[in-house]
């Protein structure tokens, strides 16, 4: 019974991302478009589900091409902290040992930073922009990927089947595909859940703080602060992108893939 | 012991849980009985609390409680009376202007006015080798309206006399100003450097505390000369940055008024009996420029058809939200010299259309639209009106980029033209024509890093026009040369004229005696709190 | 054990100071390229801090102003300058107010460290709380909304929770504040900074109550991700077979279950708890800069954005590398303070280094 649970809840996850992620292509009206500046602020109605927004744009279409940005901006992010880390990983266990060290101490130092003002000291020089911010998140969450895939990396070498599977002569690729991804597998799935969810949190809030630079790109953190103004006369426009970050978010929470 | 320790978690558990509820129990809100403190909330802090040198309303705003010049505004209007002065007299000729001081006021840390405190508030931003003459300080405001000011003269102990290079019909609005408010000597003597943040004055509040980004706190000044008394024992000016949060603490009650509002929430506000909303037009011009140090922005056309795109209708009614008008001319229609009509700029989105498929190398790459986040009179919130504007431009085939910034880097880089189309806007000093279209469009106000002109407009006719109009005194005459400037602007178009926003200040409905400034200044001097029964 | 540390104090201190100063060693290591790569970002910034703040652009005057910060020295001049400052406590002035930097972080850094602390003291005690008392009492319907809070803390974003509450406990309930520290009708506390502390140390009630109410909603915001990340930490352990074995073994001494786990269980997971603790110091500090935006909160947070953004040079050499060594402390500290907790219950002493 609990498997079938579970799968529900993975089959609802996928169902959902995909769906949010249609709006990289289609939405019901332009997102950018302020067509309907005569209807600002109208409530829902047939053809605006979610009604107008205050500068006479489709909302329904703003929050779904919104969620997908949000969703695919954080999974580059997470692309670019998994990568990194890997690569220190491998750096850090093949390379020599004061490399290895000085990676260490490097992620040691990296940790203090909160992402916040590693995006900040980043705007120092580069433009306020999606990619930037994407930058800024991917390199914050560099080091907490790191430790985390060198704490697997150990524990899956120092297993027992590893070592055996060294002794009876399998290598390189035949290792890794046999022995070691098969039990790296839900650990990583389960680090990019979490990674995920941290990344579009942090993107989502440094949109907010203003630092995306359009403040027309639709990214949910960026359209609930355009739309903070209209707190009172417009609640919903408020909410919404809160609630549809945080419901793809815990969606995600929820997945229980290959566990 | 093991008793202990299995009742702690559930122990700190309640504590906090107590708190907390107790906390929403003692549930603030205003109460009926007079509050003794007043508590006014806007969107940034002061930067600087030294009269002569700041430019930012927010620090004018504050200083306006604390400090008093030889003369001042009669509240509400732009007509200037004696303050610390008694009685002023001019000479015939104009060149030298005499102040009788005003007996028995004393300056807030106890210093007597008299001729010689009263001295030195000029002389610091006159001579450059004063003590008092910061260096990291511009004094720009002395420049620009008290240039003509040679001397000042201590006649005797009570007797103040200013010599004038020429005349100047401007100086006495300028006095009223608040460059030319009096700061004791006093402070400077125990502050030092550190003087514009412990502010020393007359006026009806004295300094308390500082706590930057979060409030300035100000007391009764239980020795001022003037009438009324103020009203409450404290004055506190709050800086609450978001819009919302705000107006959300004005609803709550904590707070008894507020400015920079987004015109939008004040329709909730209008039907809500606990306030009183004060709101008239203000002496500003939001408008869009386009630098012409930018090959690209050099074509009139394109401007042109810019200006042609640009519905500005709607700029009024969703980025103002019906609060303010559509600015016609590069000043507002209550000045000399600006009809009250249409204006030469007419809407057209065919011809606009026209004009861009005529001239592929315009899109080419997209145009660069520089704008700000801070909230101004002009642009209750900048980024609206830069989305708002991409759209009209992008419906006749422009390609428009929008590019962000913290207002202080955005007024960097437009006085240094470092752009190609910007969002900015001009509040009035004084009621002069002068003051928009020289500001806008005379060639001296176009220096890299403090131009005012930020197009860089540079036009030998338009600068004789400019200042052939500052040397005639007769009104009609002066009317006939600005004909002439705006007839240029017309022509050239450095700039498009947007909007004029209007001035909003939200009060608790008990609140008495506030009166709108023109000059868009809070003076809560004379503010009170009123009982219900009282009429006004 | 205890045994084993009195039989051989002096090698135990030995091994402790040696520990210590390789800690110390290290961590000025850490400093050292922390402050470089601050100072490199500056040195990348495009434009000049100082004409950006001088409103008259006269170039003679821009330099005599660069020269009299000491800005057209060489860079190795300029660095080991900037770090002899820093550690001198002599942090120049503020570009921008023209106020000493250090005035400045002295008034924002204690309103950021009241709320930081009390809102990982109040997440922390919710989370470990809410998990014990589930298990405590074996209400199973309890873990749902455990299950729930650790959810919360991944899935809501901070400043539109902020903003709920703030939507529905000041404005709908009219009961708290919307934002800031204090409400100055009332005289505020001074003295040390934190506004609880000085209200208690003044004997002042009102003050300490205007307190109280101001931190409720950021303190709760704030809270919600620590409690998220305990409660989630927590559970993940309490599920581990060793401890299921354990609390078995100590059913079958007897033991009541509010023993069991309210002192036992809870002594043997506090070292994890604690290090998650410690990792999550630098998101801790991201959420308190939303936090304190969405509450108008004057702390450090906005201090530092705001100079990133204003270019305010001494406020982000001497302000950002602050808080990279109070993030750095704090890490660290939690590591020590988790590696002790681990040393003094070591049950499961092969675990101890991970």
């Amino acid at each position: 019974m609990p498997d079938l649970k579970i799968r529900i809840g993975d089959a609802w996850a996928l169902f959902l991302f995909l769906l949010v992620l249609t709006g990289l292509f289609v939405t019901p009206h332009d997102p950018m478009s302020q067509a309907f500046r005569g209807a600002a602020l109208e409530g829902p109605s047939l053809s605006h589900w979610l009604g107008i927004d205050g500068l006479g744009r489709d909302f329904a279409s703003r929050l779904w091409r919104g969620g997908a940005n949000t969703v695919s901006l954080a999974a580059a992010a997470l692309g670019i902290s998994l990568l990194l880390a890997s690569a220190l990983v491998v750096v850090e266990q093949g390379g020599p040992g004061w490399l290895g060290r000085l990676v260490r101490m490097g992620i040691g130092l990296w940790v203090a930073f909160p992402v916040i003002f590693i995006g900040l000291l980043l705007l120092v020089f580069l433009k306020p922009s999606p990619g930037a911010l994407v930058l800024a998140v991917g390199l914050g969450n560099m080091a907490f990927a790191f430790r985390q895939l060198r704490v697997y990396w150990m524990n899956v070498r120092g297993a027992l089947y590893v070592r055996s599977s060294e002794v009876l002569g399998s290598q390189g690729w035949q290792l890794f595909r046999w022995a070691i991804w098969p039990n790296l597998r839900p650990d990583l799935f389960a680090l990019c859940r979490l990674l995920f969810a941290i990344s579009a949190l942090e993107l989502s809030g440094l949109a907010f703080l203003g630092l995306i630079g359009d403040p027309d790109f639709a990214e949910l953190g960026s359209i609930l602060k355009q739309n903070q103004a209209f707190l009172y006369q417009a609640p919903t426009l408020v909410i919404l992108p809160g609630l549809l970050l945080s419901l793809i978010l815990l969606s995600a929470h929820l997945t229980r893939f290959h566990r | 012991m093991l008793n202990l320790k299995r009742f702690l978690l559930p122990g700190i558990l309640g504590f906090l849980l107590g708190t907390f509820l107790t906390g929403c129990g003692k549930g603030g809100g205003t109460t009926g009985e007079a509050p003794s403190a007043f508590i006014f909330a806007r969107g940034a802090d002061a930067q600087k609390l030294d009269p002569a040198d700041v430019d930012d309303g927010e620090s004018v705003n504050t200083m306006a409680q604390m400090f008093e010049g030889l003369l001042g505004f009669v509240p509400g209007t732009l007509e200037v009376e004696p303050r610390l002065a008694e009685s002023y007299s001019i000479s015939p000729d104009g060149l030298s202007y005499t102040f009788q001081l005003r007996e028995g006021v004393r300056f807030h840390d106890g210093t007597p006015l008299n001729a010689e405190t009263a001295r030195f508030s000029f002389d610091r931003q006159m001579d450059p080798d004063h003590p008092a003459h910061f260096p990291d300080a511009s004094f720009q405001y002395w420049q620009n309206l008290y240039g003509d000011v040679e001397r000042v003269e201590v006649v005797d102990s009570m007797t103040l006399r200013l010599h004038l290079s020429r005349p100047n019909a401007g100086l006495l609005s300028a006095l009223a100003s608040f460059p030319a408010w009096l700061v004791s000597p006093g402070g400077f003597e125990k502050h030092g450097a550190q003087m514009p943040f412990n502010p020393v004055g007359t006026g009806p509040y004295r300094f308390v505390e500082w706590r930057p980004n979060e409030a300035i706190i100000m007391e009764r000044n239980p020795d001022y000369w003037g009438t009324p008394e103020p009203g409450f024992e404290r004055l506190v000016i709050r800086s609450i940055p978001l819009n919302t949060s705000r107006l959300s603490e004005l609803v709550a009650g904590h707070i008894h008024g507020l400015d920079g509002i987004q015109p939008s929430e004040l329709a909730d506000l209008l039907e809500d009996p606990r306030f009183e909303i004060h709101s008239a037009p203000g002496m500003n011009v939001g408008y869009l420029s386009f630098s012409l140090l930018n090959e690209r922005m050099q074509d009139p056309d394109l401007r042109r058809a810019v200006a042609m795109a640009i519905d500005r209708e709607n700029l009024v009614a969703l980025a103002l939200d019906g609060y303010g008008e559509v600015a016609n001319y590069p000043a507002p229609p209550s000045f000399l010299g600006i009809p009250d009509d249409e204006g030469p700029i007419r809407r057209d989105v065919e011809a606009a259309k026209a004009l861009v498929a005529a001239h592929p190398e315009w899109t080419a790459k997209p145009i660069t639209l520089a704008t700000f986040g801070q909230p101004r009179m002009y642009f209750p919130d900048p980024q609206r009106i830069a989305s708002l504007i991409r759209n009209d431009l992008e419906a006749v085939g422009f390609k428009v980029e929008i590019i962000n910034r913290e207002f202080k880097s955005h007024l960097h880089v437009t006085r240094r033209g470092e752009f190609e189309m910007a969002l900015l806007g001009w509040m009035a000093d004084t009621p002069d024509p002068d003051n928009f279209l020289s500001t806008f469009f005379h060639s001296k106000a176009a220096v890299p890093g403090s131009a005012t002109n930020i197009s860089f407009y540079r036009n030998a006719e338009m600068d004789q026009y400019l200042d052939a109009a500052l040397a005639v005194a007769e009104p009609v005459a002066r009317e006939q040369i600005y004909a002439k400037v705006l007839d240029l602007w017309a022509r050239d178009l450095p700039l498009v004229p947007l909007v004029q926003g209007k001035q909003i200040t939200v009060l608790d409905k008990r609140v008495r005696g506030y009166q709108l400034s023109p000059t868009g200044n809070h003076f809560f001097g004379p503010v009170h709190w009123g009982s219900d029964s009282e009429e006004d | 054990m205890d045994g084993k540390e009195t039989a051989r104090p002096k090698d135990h201190r030995r091994k402790q100071a040696r520990l210590l100063l390789a800690e110390l060693r290290r961590f000025a290591v850490i400093f050292l390229i922390a402050s470089f790569g601050i100072f490199l970002a500056l040195e990348a910034m495009p434009e000049d801090p100082v004409s950006l703040r001088v409103k008259n652009p006269d170039p003679a005057r821009i330099m005599e102003i660069r020269e009299s910060l000491g800005l057209n020295d060489p860079w190795l001049l300029r660095y080991t300058r900037g770090v002899a400052d820093f550690l001198t406590l002599d942090w120049g002035q503020s570009l921008i107010s023209g106020r000493p930097v250090r005035e400045e972080v002295a008034r924002f850094l204690p309103a950021t460290i009241e709320l930081s602390v009390l809102g990982v003291l109040f997440g922390t005690t919710l989370g470990i709380s809410m998990v014990l008392m589930a298990h405590a009492t074996g209400w199973r319907f309890l873990l749902q909304p455990v299950r729930g809070l650790a959810a919360l803390g991944l899935t809501v974003p901070i400043f539109w929770i902020g903003l709920l509450f703030i939507l529905f406990f000041s404005v709908a309930l009219g009961a708290l504040p919307v934002g800031g520290r204090f409400d100055f009708a009332h005289p505020s506390p001074s003295g040390t900074g934190f506004f609880l502390l000085d209200a208690i140390l003044a004997g002042d009630p009102e003050a300490f109550w205007i307190t109280v109410r101001h931190l409720a909603l950021p303190v709760l915001t704030l809270g919600l991700y620590p409690a998220a990340v305990v409660a989630g930490t927590l559970e993940a352990r309490l599920g581990e077979s060793y401890i299921q074995r354990l609390v078995t073994a100590l059913k079958a001494r007897g033991f009541s279950s509010f023993r069991i786990w309210g002192r036992h269980i809870l002594r043997l997971v506090s070292g994890p708890v604690v290090t998650v603790i410690g990792t999550q110091a630098g998101a801790l500090l991201g959420g308190a800069v939303l936090t304190e935006t969405v509450y108008s909160w004057p702390g450090m947070g906005r201090f530092l954005v705001d100079g990133v953004l204003n270019r305010d040079l001494f406020v982000i050499q001497h302000g950002l590398l602050l808080v990279v060594v109070m993030a750095l402390l704090a890490i660290t500290g939690f590591d020590y303070l988790a590696r002790q907790l681990d040393h003094q219950l070591s049950i499961k002493p092969e675990d101890s280094d991970a």
